[in-house]
């Protein structure tokens, strides 16, 4: 392989025109390889640095038993060794092992945000200004329930932030009423990053190719900060998570066009 | 050559902009006036290819492209087909259709009409709009389903097929009444939609809507732009998916 996938390696929330997507060249068939060649490293990293953690942070925590149950339910029937050549089954043993491990060891302090997620969804409004870690978090206990269903709150307040994602490639810390400008910093990790895994989460049985169009930008945009991830233990879990489902979603859609 | 005395053209150094002039030329229509905005030569501007900035045409049949009964000859300059044509133009030196330069000029002409095809990624703001002409612009996807931004790779992945649609721009993205709309089937060379495919069935399009007006003098509606979906650039990854693709 000769060739590397560019789309990652520049930081992407610094620059946000660094290596735009308009126009992008035609790279042949190769260009998958180098696409999971890059994830795969990135996942190699991420779980070089999960197997060294002794305890989990309680949003940590929350992530990984989410993803977990996700992925299992997920890699039931599928074979996905081909192109990324991601044993799932294996990395299960590997993670259940590890789930075990983190729970015998509960943390004292807490880092989830003090907000009651079905309330907060219930109640937020368009024409309110947004928290957005209080969105994103509540959005992601919204996976962990029933499957959703069309036109609902969690639904629409997730096209939303898609639509903020795809227009502004940031994701700011607060959006004003009107859910149009965001306001803040927009270097906030976890963000970025729970909300990677969220989408991933919420359309992983279906996505739409609008929704794999998101999760493959915010993705890029977190590999492309990999070295600030490797720091942040929830941001961390949830990248982890949010690509391998991405490969899971990126290889089936391969396989349905013929194209593995 | 039927000359629309009520419409004129914005254009760019873009195969968009020579497509929608070799094909009006070829149908025996033009616009009465083409603003042509210029681009710095040394930049590659978004809509543009290499073949844009040759300064002339390759008179070499091989770069003719013959697809849906258009012709188009992508290395023809702009500039070429308006003399050829005998199109009144003039040269703007600015590549921004919402600077007070682009403003100022558009208002100074008569043509309640311009045909909209300026470069890439531009979208028409308050100013613009405010000069009361109307925009007459062919998006590069069926209508209302595919808003947005590159969306005939998504209806190639989704559904093996393209579209182009011409409307009256308005400030919401691609949601002006739909004058007509085509479906197409998908290019044989999916790696030339950009350049090449694409400007041809817009033209295509465009032709098909000038017509209807020339023929009936009023701009009837197909049908309305509510409903459908609005897409973002498309992520490389599936580009390649769209086309790889059988």
């Amino acid at each position: 392989m000769t060739g590397i996938y560019k789309y990652s390696a520049e930081n992407r929330i610094v620059n946000n025109c660094s290596c735009s997507y308009m126009y992008t060249p035609f790279e042949g068939r190769e260009f998958f390889e180098f696409f999971f060649f890059s994830r795969k490293d990135f996942l190699a990293q991420a779980e070089n640095r999960i197997s060294g953690y002794r305890e989990l942070t309680p949003l940590s925590m929350e992530i990984f038993d989410n993803g977990l149950k996700k992925l299992s339910d997920l890699s039931t029937g599928r074979d996905i060794k081909r192109i990324s050549q991601i044993d799932i089954p294996v990395k299960l043993e590997s993670l259940n092992k590890k789930a075990a491990l983190f729970k015998s060891r509960p943390t004292a302090d807490t880092d989830i945000p003090i907000v009651n997620p079905g309330e907060y969804l219930a109640t937020v409004k368009v024409t309110d200004e947004v928290n957005t870690m209080n969105l994103v978090y509540s959005l992601f206990k919204s996976t962990s329930s029933e499957p959703l269903k069309e036109d609902t709150d969690p639904v629409k307040w997730m096209e939303r932030l898609l639509g903020r994602f795809e227009v502004t490639k940031r994701i700011y810390e607060n959006y004003l009423p009107g859910f149009r400008k965001g306001v803040g910093a927009f270097d906030r990790i976890i963000n970025y990053s729970l909300y990677s895994y969220t989408l991933s989460a919420f359309y992983v049985e279906n996505p739409t190719m609008k929704q794999l169009n998101a999760l493959l930008k915010l993705n890029d945009l977190l590999c492309s900060i990999s070295k600030d991830i490797f720091q942040n233990q929830p941001a961390l879990i949830a990248s982890y998570f949010s690509h391998m489902f991405e490969i899971v979603l990126a290889e089936d859609l391969l396989r349905k066009k013929n194209l593995i | 050559m039927t000359v629309l005395k009520d419409v004129a053209m914005i254009a760019a150094n873009t195969g968009r902009s020579k497509a929608y002039l070799q094909a009006m030329s070829q149908f025996d229509l033009a616009p009465s006036f083409v603003f042509v905005m210029k681009e710095d030569e040394k930049l590659l501007l978004p809509g543009q290819s290499q073949n844009d900035k040759k300064k002339t045409g390759s008179n070499n049949a091989s770069f003719r492209n013959e697809v849906l009964g258009v012709t188009f000859e992508p290395q023809e300059p702009l500039e070429n087909t308006l003399q050829i044509s005998k199109i009144p133009f003039k040269e703007i030196y600015n590549t921004d259709i919402n600077s007070s330069h682009v403003i100022k000029e558009v208002s100074s002409r008569p043509e309640p009409v311009f045909i909209y095809s300026g470069y890439g990624g531009q979208i028409l703001r308050k100013g613009i709009l405010g000069t009361e002409k109307k925009f007459l612009h062919v998006h590069g996807g069926y209508l209302p389903d595919y808003k947005g931004s590159t969306t005939n790779y998504y209806s190639l992945i989704n559904d093996n097929e393209c579209g182009a649609s011409s409307l009256f721009l308005n400030q919401e993205i691609d949601c002006g009444s739909i004058l007509l709309r085509r479906k197409f089937s998908p290019p044989e060379d999916k790696k030339q939609l950009d350049y090449i495919y694409e400007p041809i069935i817009r033209a295509k399009v465009l032709v098909e809507t000038l017509r209807a007006y020339v023929d009936t003098g009023v701009w009837k509606n197909e049908c309305d732009n509510l409903g459908g979906d609005t897409y973002y650039i498309m992520h490389p990854f599936l580009r390649h998916v769209a086309i790889l693709a059988g």
